[in-house]
Formats: structure tokens, sequence, C-alpha cells
């Protein structure tokens, strides 16, 4: 019996974002950086989160049967999942103040809503990793479902940020 | 072991095996190795396994019996979904397409015709158009099949072949660019109706319970398919029927297959795709002008309007000797529509001048990974305006035969109404 393989996965999803990896609406290496682990501090966090790259970070949050996949007791079952993709940006204290430094910002993230979502979407781009692994997500694709953006709370006139959350669903082909 | 249920359908196994021509129902299952595992949609399986009886009415002496009714002949059905899924390897340069996948058996025997191309390369020189030029080897391409060439960012254009002649390939519509010398040509697996497909289908239905299997014989039908665009997996209905079933302790491959645990399926060349990634391309019949032809679309369906029928006689099986293929004056042999954005009304002026139009669906992007649709030749018979929120409208098409092959003798794949690619 064998396992779905999900490294695989998470590190096309990762090379796509943060090494340039696919071959159509590919992304800028210097757009992304895969530094948003959920314990860092906070502080921390705000100060990945100036300028370019911003700190992403990935998280499979849902797996389900396919409504197509072959019965259980075969050797090629299919799962939908759901993968997010969170980026942060830093509110400094202009954008916090300053209506057209927020403009600026806020337009900064629905950009990245856009070229996380063609380069995630358009496939081959998550046929393979950047090394050549097989990912089995079929069509090499994901397909993208919607962002929602929170800014977070701090104390008073101090810096805080912009989380950006981009949902996207799969399918992947499990051997067992 | 046996009884011990209830069972659900979450575990199920189906196998299918080609009866040849002139072989209608003879239980092949002494031979299990020449059936293939389905990868059906878990759940979507129904089969109806029926024997008739027939009351004799002889007289009776008192009021509340009845006559034994005699055992009649018997009929089966099913019904079941298949992912409409591609080749699953890359039919690039020597490379034959495979004929050992379930879809290629199913789509074969309810169609009639299967062309397996082989790929080549593009020829010395490279094209000096992006419709037509030579290749290293066109043994393996033919009218109506596939060609697909992968242009500098590796998408993977597919188009139906207008003409073979020695080395020289003429496509139905021009690609976006000329393709290069050594360039890939990808082909595939095509399918297209015949006028009388005499294979049928046989098929093991197992469940969960070692004595929940069925071996049902002679079988033909139809498929539909169905084409999601919103990136779910599209679909292709089978719905066959047939005469002769047997529960599998009366089969010959019952040591095999009967009374033990249920097996694991081992699928071929299976690896599925999604709908949201490819092209929709309608161009006039006898134009190679790439520009212009993508549509954008909402929505696409298309069905069959071939279907089959028993030949009876007492010389049969269960009174039946093969199937034939039919279709019912004034049905067309496929039809369909597309759902589009309202511009102008191109559609319109279309219509009313019953212009020849091409209307072919590729889902998938990468050789290996593509499937295809095709009404090669068809009118515009209606052009509705609707729409939910989007100003939106649908064309319905009727299908002809073929009007943009060139051969030199003429081919059913040539001249099919409507074919489906596997690349």
């Amino acid at each position: 019996m064998a396992y779905g393989t999900w490294t695989p996965v998470l590190q096309a999803v990762r090379d796509v974002l943060d090494d340039g990896h696919g071959s159509l609406r590919t992304i800028a290496t210097d757009r992304f950086s895969d530094a948003l682990p959920e314990a860092v501090a906070e502080e921390e966090k705000q100060r990945r989160g100036l300028g370019n790259p911003a700190p992403f970070r990935i998280r499979v949050t849902r797996i389900a049967p396919n409504a197509a996949s072959a019965p259980i007791n075969s050797s090629v079952i299919l799962r939908d999942f759901e993968l997010e993709v969170t980026v942060s940006r830093t509110l400094s204290l202009p954008e916090i103040l300053n209506a057209d430094d927020m403009q600026t910002l806020q337009a900064l993230c629905l950009e990245d809503q856009s070229a996380v979502s063609q380069a995630l979407g358009t496939p081959p781009n998550l046929s393979q990793t950047a090394l050549g692994t097989d990912t089995n997500i079929a069509g090499g694709a994901l397909r993208y479902l919607d962002s929602r953006n929170v800014v977070t709370t701090s104390a008073p006139d101090e810096a805080r940020r912009l989380e950006t959350t981009h949902r996207f669903t799969g399918v992947l082909r499990v051997s067992p | 072991m046996p009884g011990a249920g209830p069972t659900t359908l979450i575990a199920q196994r189906m196998r299918v095996y080609v009866e040849p021509a002139g072989s209608y129902a003879e239980d092949h299952t002494g031979t299990l190795g020449d059936f293939v595992d389905v990868p059906f949609v878990e759940g979507s399986a129904q089969l109806t396994t029926t024997q008739e009886t027939q009351n004799p009415s002889h007289v009776l002496q008192n009021m509340l019996d009845y006559q034994e009714e005699v055992l009649g002949k018997k009929v089966w059905s099913l019904t079941f979904d298949l992912p409409f899924y591609p080749s699953g390897s890359a039919v690039g340069d020597g490379v034959t397409a495979s004929s050992n996948s379930a879809i290629h058996r199913l789509l074969k025997a309810v169609m009639g015709g299967a062309h397996l191309g082989t790929g080549t390369t593009v020829a010395t020189g490279g094209w000096a158009s992006s419709a037509a030029g030579d290749v290293a080897a066109a043994a393996g391409l033919s009218a109506g099949g596939l060609f697909g060439w992968a242009d500098s960012t590796g998408f993977v254009h597919t188009r139906e072949i207008e003409s073979v002649t020695s080395n020289t390939v003429t496509l139905k519509l021009g690609l976006p660019a000329a393709p290069a010398s050594g360039d890939t040509v990808y082909t595939g697996a095509t399918y297209y109706f015949t006028q009388d497909p005499d294979t049928s289908l046989q098929f093991i239905v197992e469940g969960q319970e070692t004595e929940d299997r069925f071996v049902i014989l002679g079988g033909q039908g139809t498929v539909t398919p169905t084409l999601s665009l919103d990136g779910t997996i599209q679909t292709l209905q089978f719905q066959l029927t047939g005469t002769k079933w047997l529960t599998a302790n009366n089969a010959a491959g019952s040591g095999t297959i009967d009374g033990s645990a249920l097996g694991k399926a081992t699928f071929s060349n299976y690896r599925p795709i999604t709908s949201q990634s490819g092209r929709f391309l309608v161009q006039t019949v006898g134009t190679a002008t790439y520009s212009g032809s993508e549509v954008d679309i909402q929505a696409l369906n298309v069905s069959s309007g071939m279907t089959k029928e028993m030949i009876t006689s007492p010389n049969g099986v269960e009174g039946v000797v093969r199937f034939r293929m039919v279709r019912a004056s004034g049905t067309p042999p496929a039809e369909g529509s597309f759902q589009t954005y309202y511009t102008a009304r191109t559609n319109w002026t279309a219509r009313d001048s019953k212009d020849d139009k091409a209307v072919y669906y590729q889902n998938g992007v990468s050789a290996g990974g593509i499937v295809a649709v095709s009404l090669p030749t068809v009118q515009f018979t209606d052009v509705q305006r609707d729409g939910d929120t989007i100003a939106s409208e649908t064309v319905t098409v009727k299908a002809r035969l073929d009007g943009d092959t060139s051969e030199t003798s003429a081919t059913d794949l040539g001249r099919s109404p409507a074919r489906f690619h596997l690349g």
C-alpha cells in the first residue's frame, strides 16, 4: 500500500512562487519568499514583510474524495484538495497614516493575487517540481477560488501586516 | 465471507473485454488476461440484470391459484461514467498511441473506429506556413487524425489533419506559428464513427460481497460526453444494453472471479485531467486561418444521434445475433451547442448563410494530457441570446460528414461527423 505523496505538491507550489519555476506566467524570483512560518515572532514577520520579496506560506487545508474518482480498491484514486497561499506585506507607519501610501500597498497586494493565481493556475507549471519530480496534480495546475485579506492587530501607531490569503483547489492522483 | 453484508458501493470493480465480430456474447472469462479494468466513477455503475418470465396461462381449477411462470430471455443494462482521460504519455516521435486502456476499448467498440497515430518530427527546413508542411515520417498520420505541436512556451496546440500526401501534412486550421525543423509532431488516438460497428462488449462487474459477481455479455450502446469547463473532471457516460448475463459461478472463469475477495483494479495509462485549460476553435470549413478562430465559451454540449438496435434471430444468443448502428430519420449523427459572450451578430449571419463551420474543443495543454472533441462540419441551426449575468448567446449546431478532409479513397476516419481524440 502506498500513500498519497504530498511533498512534490507542496514543493512545486513553493518552486513556482519562490523560484520562478514554470513555463508560462512565471513569477519573478524577487517577488516572494517562503519565509512566513507561523511560529516566527510578530516583529520578525513585520520586518520580513517590508518590500519585496514578500514572505508567504502555503497550507493544504482540506482533502476530500473527488467526484470522478474510481472506487477505493483501484490502482489510482483521485482526491480534491484545497490549498492556501498566504502573503504578508507590512503596513508601516506611512501606510497606516496616509491614504495614498495605503492605496499603493493595497494595489500591490491585489497584484500579488494576479501573480499567484496566474502562476499556480496555468498548466503545466505544477506538473513537476523544479527538480523534475512528478506532482501527480491532475492537469498540472490548480484552480483559483478566491482571496481575502486581513489587517493584523497591533499596538496603536505600530506597524501591522496586511495578510492576503489566496485559496485554490486541485485534484491529486493517488496510487494506493 | 459471503453474506456478511450490507456492503457499500465504495468498493467495486469492473473489467471489460471486446467481443470480436462473429463472437457475439461468447463467454471469454476463461482468459481473464484479455480483460482490462475500467476506471469508472465511484458509485456511478448501475447494473440491472433481468430475466423475463412468461405466463403460459393454462386453465386453472381454483380461482385462488396462479400459473407458474416460465423463465424467459435475459437482458441487461449498464450505465456508468468514465473520466474523459487522455493517452497518459506523449505520443511523440516514433511513438504509437496505445491501445491498452479501457477508454480505448470502450470508445472503439461503441463508435466503431480507432486510429492509433504515430508521432514524428518536422522535416528539415521547417514549415513555410502554419497550416502545411513536411514531416519526417507521415506514415502514422491520417486525414481526420490528430496533429499536435508545442509552441515556444510549451503549450501543445492540436489540430485535425486535412490531408497527408507522402510526407506533406495539411492541417484544417493553422497553428499560431510555423513549426520549425526538428520540432516534435505529437499525435494520439482518434475515435470515429463507422457505419456498422460489429464488435460487442463483455464485462465482469464485481462488488464487495464474494458472491456479488456478474458477467454480462453481448453489450452495445452509446457514449455521451459531459464537457464541464469549470475545472472539474469531464466524463463520458456510457449507456449499454445486452442480452446474456451470468452469475460468476456459472461463468467460464468462475474459478478465478467467483467466491474470492474483491481484487485491486489496475489501470493502464490513466492520468485524468481537469477542465479549466484548453482551446475552443470555430472556423469556416475550408479556411485555415487561425486568427479569429478562438471563441470564449461558458458552456459546451455534444451528443450523438446514433443508436444501436438488436438484430433478433432464433439463431442468436437470447434471441439476438448482434447489434446494428442506426440513426432515426431527421436526427443528425451528432449535434451540440456552445454558449459564448455576446459580441456581434456574426453567428446569426452564419446561421442565415448556412455556412459550413468546424467546431473543435481541446482540453489540456501538454502532450499526453490532452483530449479533444471535434464536429468537423456543422451548420448553425439556432442562435439564441441568453445569459444570467453576462450577455451571452447559445449556438446550436448539427453535424454532417466531414467536408474538409482530402483522401485518395474516402475513409470512415476521414468522413466521420464527430471524433474524439486522446493525445
